[in-house]
């Protein structure tokens, strides 16, 4: 579905991305995961056209989107998430997803009723008419998801999700989007909390100083010996134990 | 959109207001009947022709302050510069007035589409700069366009202005009575104020206030934030220059300072920010609080003192209502109804 060749991102006098490739195929799940500053977010903005890559190229559906910016390829499909969320504070939750929803070319109470129903669906319909700015963390990260799929977005780029979730929120995440996999959702995940992105991961990509250091299912990953030496520190023994190792986060 | 300025009302609350609204509903169509009747007939209501005169500048300020809202408080692009659109609605139909006796009527639309254009071009260069750069670029175009009204003297006369002659009626915008004034500047507010309200309710409003709120949010749910932001530009702008008009057949005098100079943009601006920016009300309740205490205390105080209590007096008002007097108001009345409810 997407496809990621040989990225590079110069800032000044600063490699940020140098040459990575991998491609993620419809309906899995991919890890991206790396030390703080490896460039996972960087790479983010890449796909989703916040920034221009120096040289590569990126294709959804074998199409190169590189000429494409942001809204363009929200509309082709890219839904995204921030790191630190970004909600639109002084609207409600509804008009928060109403706005995404009316990007699709839904009239304003076509868009209300797209955004009730996902609203519904993330369970944030009894705070709707709420300022976004006063909802918890846990329910602006949701409220970021909502808005990213009312735009009817088919590969989703989430950021950090579970970054700042207790535990029983972390599952609440995890079932969600598991759920939406099911239905046919694609991901592109950057993940800390080890744990939950080895459960969840169908393939894990490993960045590390902005190149790319490994890729492989997530046991391969949690055994690779250099990813453990520049990022794990020890080999994380079972994706599924209680003790996790999200130390990095 | 409703409540883009409340304080996160609760659910609980939210149901009760919408009960209260229900209740009130005839009675929000026998107020609206009689502020129209009021508004009607207000000019003559009023002691003398000092008061009929602020009443008109309150229209054509607040008109200005809306328009310039359009653009900074629904999208957020700050602008410092709006004078410069004033002065091209003022000039553009005083001059095809004078040159070519072409109504003020007409000349208006022909000044709003040279503005409206202006403000297409400007916006289309300086909408990707973000914050106090954005800023700067719209506080030096007003400069340019400044200069140019002054230094342009085949085509503006320079400082020495334009003068309106005075030939009277309808079809030249042109009135003895200052009360017809009025009726032309409510006309010029319902206009802006209505297209406010029109896109409060539209696909364009949501996509300006997310604009405003986080950029790259709105981008990434799939707006065309540079497209939306030079549109909201480009409306403001024609906005301001069809106010401009009105200003100068009230004024029936114009030249570069009194139309395009940097205090007239910060007064625009101040005007939608002591009112309260990014709501349909606000710049016209500005207008209402600012003009009138400027020209009392004038007349009061004169000059020197009369701008340091004013001055003083602004800050006050700016501590007390960060977010403007109409959102201040609304707080306000909602406390006091949720105390009444209380007690009851």
């Amino acid at each position: 579905m997407l496809t990621v060749s040989e990225v590079t991102v110069d800032f000044v006098g600063l490699r940020a991305v140098d040459q990575v490739s991998f491609s993620v195929g419809h309906e899995q799940i991919v890890g991206l995961i790396g030390p703080n500053g490896a460039g996972k977010t960087t790479l983010f903005n890449v796909v989703s056209g916040m920034i221009r890559p120096t040289g590569g190229a990126v294709a959804l559906e074998d199409e190169d989107i590189g000429h494409l910016g942001p809204a363009d390829r929200s509309r082709r499909g890219i839904g995204r998430t921030f790191q630190i969320v970004k909600p639109f504070g002084n609207l409600t939750v509804r008009d928060n997803v109403v706005v995404a929803a009316l990007t699709q070319g839904h009239s304003v109470p076509q868009a209300r009723r797209v955004a009730d129903e996902q609203l519904e669906r993330l369970g944030l319909a009894s705070g709707a008419d709420t300022l976004a700015r006063g909802l918890p963390l846990a329910s602006r990260k949701r409220l970021e998801l909502a808005r990213a799929l009312a735009t009817d977005a088919r590969l989703l780029l989430l950021d950090e999700m579970m970054g700042g979730l207790t535990p029983t929120e972390v599952n609440d995440a995890l079932a969600l989007v598991r759920e939406l996999n099911e239905e046919g959702m694609t991901f592109l995940i950057i993940e800390h909390n080890m744990k939950a992105i080895m459960q969840l991961a169908d393939r894990i990509v490993v960045l590390n100083q902005g190149a790319k250091l490994a890729e492989g299912s997530p046991q391969e990953i949690a055994h690779h010996p250099e990813v453990v030496a520049a990022y794990l520190g020890e080999p994380v023994e079972d994706a599924s134990d209680s003790e996790d190792a999200d130390g990095a986060a | 959109m409703a409540d883009q300025t409340g304080a996160g009302p609760a659910v609980a609350e939210e149901t009760t207001a919408a009960a209260a609204a229900r209740r009130w509903g005839p009675m929000r169509v026998v107020a609206a009947l009689a502020i129209i009747a009021v508004l009607l007939v207000f000019p003559y209501l009023l002691p003398s022709g000092f008061w009929v005169d602020m009443a008109v500048q309150v229209l054509i300020w607040g008109a200005l302050a809306s328009a310039w809202n359009l653009s900074a408080g629904y999208a957020g692009g700050l602008s410092l510069g709006h004078a410069a659109f004033l002065g091209v609605g003022a000039y553009t139909s005083t001059l095809l007035f004078l040159e070519l006796d072409i109504s003020p009527w007409l000349g208006m639309f022909a000044g709003a589409g040279v503005a409206g254009l202006l403000g297409l071009v400007l916006g289309a260069i300086t909408l990707r700069l973000r914050g106090p750069f954005f800023v700067l670029a719209t506080l030096a175009f007003g400069f340019v366009v400044h200069i140019l009204a002054v230094n342009l003297r085949d085509l503006t006369r320079g400082a020495a202005g334009l003068v309106i002659p005075f030939d009277g009626g309808w079809e030249n915008m042109l009135f003895a009575s200052l009360e017809a004034y009025w009726y032309v500047g409510l006309g010029l507010v319902a206009v802006v104020v209505g297209i406010t309200l029109w896109l409060e309710r539209s696909r364009f409003g949501y996509y300006l206030t997310a604009i405003r709120e986080n950029e790259d949010a709105a981008r990434s749910v799939g707006v065309k934030v540079v497209r939306w932001k030079i549109v909201a530009a480009a409306l403001s702008a024609a906005l301001t220059a069809v106010a401009g008009t009105v200003y100068a057949q009230f004024v029936q005098y114009i030249d570069p300072d009194s139309t395009t100079e940097f205090e007239l943009s910060v007064q625009i601006a101040l005007i939608a920010i002591v009112g309260g920016m990014g709501t349909a009300f606000g710049p016209l309740l500005g207008a209402v609080v600012i003009i009138p205490l400027g020209e009392v205390l004038r007349a009061e105080l004169g000059g020197g003192p009369s701008l340091m209590v004013y001055g003083a007096l602004l800050v006050t008002i700016v501590l007390a209502a960060p977010r403007g007097a109409l959102p201040w108001l609304q707080q306000l009345v909602r406390a006091a109804r949720r105390r009444r409810e209380v007690s009851a």
